[in-house]
């Protein structure tokens, strides 16, 4: 057997529809938890973190029985579009959301309550409403946190592998990501294809992880933060 | 003329802020008062940046707060320049770029009609970034943002702060001209008495969130009774003048002052115009008789009206009436007591050529 070009692909369309879809619905969430003081916000954390320490198959399960035809989310999906949730690509997405929302919420987090309420006051008195003083102060302002964000988000939905098995399966081309891939290939012991998946898959851990690295720190000059 | 009326409550856990002025706004009113008097939460109340307990906020016609109707306009509604102490300048922008988000949304008000960028002199800054700013040019580029959004009222909040002193000597009359040519409403909020002598046509002073005086800046800074403006070693007046002509040989001007002729060194302006003229106390001597012999150019005949001992010092602040103006002096307890000062005396207020600013 060769490198499963198929399960890649999958995977990175996964990694990209997960990362865009989070990185939109993480913004008002870490722009909530870093404004906000109320007490609620500490319980927002960490439901927010809990994919953090869980272990992949706790949310697998729970997705399992939440996604089933069974269920009300299941039965309206089957209605909608004649499909099941389970063992789809969609459901996938959706479990992908879920297990990566910590990655994208954090940096961000992060990056939000680093901007400077002075700042941002110095926008309203110019003349800016809120969405142009978060698209045009709040937004360049964070571009780390935003790349963070999206680099750590489509690495760790790569690397996801104990909820898919659960509730993905193994279907080439709709559910047969990389690292379940991976798996096969070692259980039929298929050492030389299992090789190479875990080269390409180390190969692009390390790069994803020295760009944010570098990115970091040649971004980091003193115009950011204070003034 | 634009008419102000600030009606505001404001609670906070140590705090108490209730103000209750009406004022127009023609030319510069200064805000006085030492830190924690409630200068600086004033000005985010009338910024709309923070939001009074109750009352009420109009400038003319408009409305910008009203408690019993709970409307409260937002700052970016307002159409406010606001220069903060800490200028917050936008960090990822260059000097142009911070120029240019002022200016984008300042349109739809009528821009005012002066070259800013020319006259606060930022064409050098242009393409810098403003970490790479002195602390002047922070300010300078702070007020030419301000201005350039085209706003119906100017807010400066302590501008000089975070400036050192050759920096703010630099900066104060150029804050003065700009102002005084953009004919701009502006409220200006120090503890410093001497900017806000400077820059002022009225005074507020504040003390423990309250408005305890107000007036035009000539009036509030001869009051005897107030400790803002008595306590510091800036104290003194603030009188209206004329230039009447120049003696070019000795580099003198004289001016009419009060019914008086004043002289002054230096040139000042054309003859005819009109300027203001600030006189410390300290600089001021009263004499009993005109005296000779003596390098003391200005001897105006004066006449005693109230006296205030400066609690645990030597001194004694004396407010003499000259002509149909008044002049504060200070003078030593051992001095006032030599010359048996009294109310209703008649004596001379003795100042220095040298020791007379004009503005």
């Amino acid at each position: 057997m060769t490198l499963d070009w198929g399960a890649l692909a999958l995977t990175a369309q996964l990694a990209a529809l997960t990362t865009v879809v989070l990185l939109a619905l993480a913004t008002p969430i870490a722009w909530w938890l870093a404004r906000s003081n109320r007490p609620l916000a500490g319980w927002v954390e960490a439901v927010v973190a809990l994919p953090l320490v869980l272990p992949p198959t706790v949310i697998g399960f729970y997705l399992l029985v939440a996604l089933a035809p069974e269920s009300s989310l299941g039965a309206w999906w089957y209605s909608t579009t004649g499909e099941s949730l389970l063992f789809s690509f969609e459901g996938l997405v959706l479990a992908s959301l879920i297990y990566s929302l910590p990655f994208a919420v954090q940096p961000l987090q992060t990056a939000f309550a680093g901007i400077s309420d002075n700042l941002l006051e110095a926008g309203s008195s110019l003349g800016a409403s809120f969405p142009d003083r978060f698209l045009h102060i709040a937004l360049p302002l964070s571009r780390r946190g935003y790349v963070t964000a999206a680099v750590l988000t489509f690495a760790h939905t790569v690397g996801e592998f104990g909820i898919v098995l659960m509730i993905g399966g193994n279907i080439p081309g709709e559910t047969r990501v990389a690292s379940i891939a991976l798996y096969e290939s070692v259980e039929i012991l298929d050492y030389s294809s299992a090789h190479e998946m875990s080269l390409v898959l180390l190969g692009f851990s390390f790069l994803v992880l020295l760009l944010v690295y570098v990115s970091n720190r040649a971004w980091a000059p003193k115009s950011e933060g204070r003034l | 003329m634009v008419s102000l009326t600030a009606s505001v409550n404001l609670a906070r856990d140590d705090f108490q802020l209730a103000v209750d002025q009406t004022v127009s706004l023609d030319g510069t009113l200064g805000i006085l008062g030492p830190s924690g008097a409630g200068k600086t939460t004033l000005l985010r109340l009338l910024a709309g940046l923070d939001r009074p307990d109750d009352g009420r906020i109009t400038i003319g016609t408009t409305v910008w707060f009203d408690g019993e109707q709970g409307f409260h306009c937002p700052p970016y509604q307002r159409g406010i320049g606001h220069v903060f102490q800490d200028a917050r300048l936008f960090p990822h922008l260059s000097v142009a770029g911070n120029l240019k988000f002022a200016a984008k949304r300042g349109r739809g008000r009528k821009p005012l009609d002066l070259d800013i960028p020319d006259m606060l002199k930022l064409s050098p800054l242009m393409h810098r970034m403003p970490h790479t700013l002195s602390g002047g040019e922070r300010q300078r580029v702070a007020l030419g943002r301000a201005l350039l959004n085209a706003p119906n009222l100017l807010l400066l909040d302590e501008p000089f702060s975070a400036i050192d002193g050759d920096q703010r000597a630099a900066l104060l009359p150029l804050l003065r001209e700009v102002t005084m040519a953009a004919g701009l409403p502006t409220i200006i909020v120090s503890h410093n008495l001497s900017e806000l002598s400077y820059l002022s046509e009225k005074l507020w002073v504040m003390r423990l969130g309250k408005v305890v005086a107000q007036g035009p800046v000539a009036e509030v800074m001869n009051r005897l009774d107030l400790q803002e403006v008595s306590t510091p070693a800036e104290a003194g007046s603030v009188l209206e003048a004329t230039v009447a002509n120049h003696d070019s040989d000795y580099l003198l001007t004289r001016l009419t002052c009060a019914g008086e002729t004043l002289t002054v060194a230096g040139f000042v302006a054309s003859p005819g115009a009109a300027v203001r003229v600030r006189v410390y106390a300290r600089d001021v001597a009263l004499a009993l008789a005109k005296p000779v012999g003596s390098s003391i150019r200005n001897a105006l005949p004066a006449e005693v009206k109230t006296m205030v001992c400066l609690p645990d010092t030597p001194y004694v602040d004396v407010l003499v009436g000259v002509g149909n103006a008044e002049l504060r002096s200070r003078v030593t307890r051992a001095s006032a007591d030599d010359l048996g000062l009294e109310a209703g005396k008649s004596v001379y207020a003795l100042l220095k050529a040298v020791s007379v600013e004009t503005t």
